[in-house]
């Protein structure tokens, strides 16, 4: 990569490192909040003055060597979950105005439960005030009329938090700048990552990218992504063969790094810290509130909440706009959702002779040795077949 | 040992005994439906069962239907199978052995399931909603879910005031949810079957449902006031449990009247399963189907009863519910009913509290995911004074059990931990 995109990707890309600091009291000025999953209505957030900044997981061991979250969870429960329930126990979201979790996954909804307990049993000073958004993912309207309540409920907390009232202008103008990540996004999707040159960042790179919208200030990301796109004839293509990634979703590079470092590219994913943040579009709809939450419901799917059957059609349609070679479905241990849509992925890929491979059960944020011997066959075996036929 | 011996409960009771014999008739006159016809349906545990028996739509609950598999040995088998289809077979093992049966085409048990037509469940988890779906893509069934929602404000006590107050305990937002679900529900089953929901049998059946879950309060707070107890839950299990899945039927309520009757009885003739009992113990989780005689053995050991299971306890507790709008009052028994046994606070103070209602010594919380928040339920439960054990294990999964380094583990336990609390409390009793 050559100036000016590199010196733009470096800026965002140290914004995605900070994600594994704690989140500052203020940013630009403004007061932070933090968010855990990705279901919270970002723009509820912004519509109040607040940053949200997503909380990620930190796979690295404590300087103390010890786990405070893994001591409140047992086996069974995400390890991103369980992860970030530590970081907030030990302080990572201290100085934000408050936090927001929500249902997107039952690992959330189990980081909400455990740490709302433990405020009861023992609270911590370094724990904000904390409130949940329980949207729905039932695609039937009770569910949606269920889900508006419920909005409306957040919405008078973070009035309550931040001495704003919510207005419908202000939320329009936040869907408004929000709107325009999702928008920028999409394009570094469809531009970057699989324009008619090939692939010109690599999927870690996108990650990086994609993700820091997610853990920073807008008005600092949106001119780099600005800076990015337009820097885009200074980019090699990347070489491989072109992998969509499905099953779980990544806060950490660690797959994306496997992956290419065995002759691959990721040129697409079905997760919501990478291209699913490129959508939905909140525009200008006649009931904004109703949008937020409609929006979210009927958005592109991640696994949990959402049918296998649905998935599977995402899945398929995605890797075939990203004209992959090969699907890799990868299924992080305790995230049990994404493991019961392999069949029906697999049944879509085969009905399209679309190579599939499915990885179940890994580890968070590291990758044994099995794996990597499985990953690199499917990868090698695309290539032969490639080279055959050429 | 990849498959547990397969001991199985001594039945005492002529409830249980009659139970089973019920349920056998039941199931052999379900599938004589079946075949003329008649759309049968899954439900899960914790779906509101009550609208279709006031429909007349016969339904096989997913768990007596797994936990049958289990006691026939079958869950090793059902997983492989499972698996064989791409389905993982290390999670939710004891909600997929139904949709596992399916694939066996000819030894699964008393004849296998008959064809299920709609499968009604609860979407708590990500993979549930996901293996419900697959009994559409793999045996045509319609799925008809009700969502899993979460309440922002929590009552920890929720046992004081759930039968009367349990709008405003769980929230008027979710009743409305779930009520709304049920009267869609309701119309797609009346459309499809050409059943109509009747409003009069409805009233009757959650009127049943009340009186038998206060004989079952009745039994349960028998033995929890009786030494030596009465029963075991190896004898109470099927007594409860087969007519909790009838619930809404005249034979339900009786069911439960003739157990506490027994219960009363042996109360009075002084009968105990262990007349030497000297430690009673808990049984937190769900049943160690495929290994029933599990329970028994610490009795001549130790005079080690295991007294309690949720079974009876939360049939005890959770269930009844007072309200003049039948649909809104089934809604108040079900929209948080995941909350009462598997999230904190709920579930934790709730096991605390019928540790101590029951006058436990000690508890074996058998667990081998984290889904009752266990660290939660342990603490509440040791912070009653009594000692928690946990085990690993998933009782539609015999494939890992080993019975003799469990028993080792809790012959351990009791005899380190449990021995002292026990000989305190019957010091306490005694007045010394």
């Amino acid at each position: 990569m050559r100036e000016p995109a590199a010196r733009a990707f470096q800026e965002l890309s140290a914004l995605y490192e900070a994600r594994l600091r704690p989140v500052p009291r203020d940013i630009g000025g403004r007061a932070t909040l933090a968010v855990v999953g990705a279901d919270v209505p970002v723009e509820l957030a912004t519509a109040c003055g607040y940053v949200p900044v997503r909380l990620v997981g930190d796979p690295r061991p404590s300087a103390q060597g010890d786990d405070p979250g893994q001591e409140y969870c047992g086996p069974g429960i995400d390890p991103v979950a369980v992860s970030i329930l530590g970081r907030v126990l030990a302080g990572a979201a201290a100085e934000s105005a408050g936090l927001v979790a929500c249902a997107d996954n039952e690992g959330t909804l189990r980081f909400f439960f455990y740490l709302r307990e433990l405020q009861r049993l023992e609270p911590r000073v370094g724990v904000p005030p904390l409130t949940f958004f329980d949207l729905l993912h039932l695609p039937q309207r009770t569910a949606a009329v269920y889900s508006r309540r419920r909005f409306d409920a957040l919405s008078r907390d973070l009035e309550a938090w931040s001495g704003r009232q919510v207005t419908d202008a202000n939320l329009r103008s936040a869907a408004r700048q929000h709107d325009l990540v999702r928008d920028m996004i999409a394009q570094i999707c469809a531009r970057l990552r699989n324009g008619p040159h090939g692939p010109l960042l690599t999927g870690a790179q996108a990650l990086a990218v994609i993700g820091a919208s997610q853990v920073a200030s807008l008005d600092t990301w949106i001119p780099l992504a600005e800076r990015l796109l337009a820097a885009s004839e200074g980019m090699e293509p990347q070489p491989g063969v072109r992998v969509f990634l499905t099953g779980c979703s990544h806060d950490h590079p660690a797959a994306y790094g496997l992956i290419e470092s065995l002759g691959a590219v990721v040129v697409g994913e079905d997760h919501d810290w990478g291209s699913l943040a490129g959508g939905p579009r909140i525009g200008e709809p006649a009931d904004i509130r109703d949008a937020l939450v409609h929006r979210r419901v009927h958005r592109a799917s991640a696994s949990a909440g959402h049918s296998a059957a649905a998935r599977a059609a995402q899945t398929i349609s995605m890797a075939r706009a990203c004209r992959a070679d090969l699907v890799i479905a990868w299924s992080r241990i305790f995230d049990e959702g994404p493991a019961w849509d392999v069949p029906a992925q697999r049944v879509a890929a085969d009905a399209t002779a679309l190579p599939f491979l499915a990885v179940p059960a890994q580890p968070y944020a590291a990758v044994p040795e099995p794996t990597r011997t499985l990953v690199e066959a499917a990868i090698q075996r695309i290539a032969e077949d490639r080279k055959a036929a050429r | 040992m990849t498959e547990a011996s397969g001991r199985r409960n001594r039945v005492s009771l002529p409830s249980a005994s009659a139970a089973t014999a019920y349920q056998r008739e039941w199931f052999a006159d379900l599938k004589r439906r079946a075949r003329a016809g008649t759309p049968v349906a899954l439900v899960n545990a914790d779906a509101p069962q009550e609208i279709l028996r006031a429909m007349g739509i016969p339904y096989v609950v997913n768990q007596w239907w797994a936990s049958l598999c289990a006691a026939k040995q079958k869950s090793g088998d059902y997983l492989r199978l499972l698996g064989e289809r791409g389905y993982p077979t290390d999670q939710e093992q004891y909600n997929t052995l139904a949709l596992a049966s399916t694939f066996d085409e000819d030894s699964a048990p008393w004849g296998g399931l008959p064809p299920i037509s709609f499968v009604l469940a609860e979407t708590t988890g990500d993979a549930l909603y996901k293996m419900f779906e697959a009994w559409e893509r793999e045996r045509g069934a319609t799925f008809l879910p009700f969502a899993r929602t979460v309440s922002t404000a929590q009552d920890p006590y929720w046992w004081r005031t759930v039968e009367d107050d349990w709008e405003s305990l769980i929230g008027s937002e979710r009743i409305d949810l779930m009520t709304d679900e049920l009267a869609g529900v309701i119309r797609h089953l009346e459309t499809v079957t050409g059943h109509i929901f009747d409003e009069e049998r409805f009233v009757e059946v959650m009127a049943l449902v009340n009186e038998q879950q206060s004989y079952n309060r009745l039994t349960r707070d028998l033995i929890a006031t009786t030494t030596p107890a009465p029963i075991t839950i190896s004898d109470s299990i099927p007594s409860v449990m087969i007519p909790q899945w009838h619930r809404g039927t005249t034979w339900a309520r009786d069911a439960a009247k003739m157990l506490y009757e027994e219960v009363l009885d042996r109360v009075e003739r002084a009968e105990a399963p262990c007349y030497d009992e000297q430690i009673r113990l808990m049984w937190v989780g769900t049943g160690l189907w495929f290994d029933m005689g599990f329970y028994s053995w610490f009795e001549q050991k130790y005079g080690a009863v295991f007294v309690w299971s949720m079974y009876l306890a939360i049939a005890a507790d959770g269930y009844i519910r007072n309200g003049p709008d039948p649909l809104r009052t089934l809604s108040g028994r079900f929209a948080a009913f995941p909350d009462m046994i598997n999230a904190p606070p709920w579930a934790s103070e709730w096991y605390a509290k019928e540790a101590v209602h029951n006058r436990i010594d000690g508890a074996v919380h058998f667990a081998g995911s984290d889904r009752r928040g266990n660290w939660f339920v342990n603490r509440a439960i040791e912070a009653a004074g009594v000692p928690v054990l946990q085990i690993d294990g998933d009782s539609g999964d015999a494939r890992g059990w080993d019975p003799t380094s469990m028993q080792r583990q809790v012959s351990e336990f009791i005899e380190t931990r449990v021995a002292d609390v026990a000989l305190r409390r019957r010091e306490r009793e005694a007045g010394r």
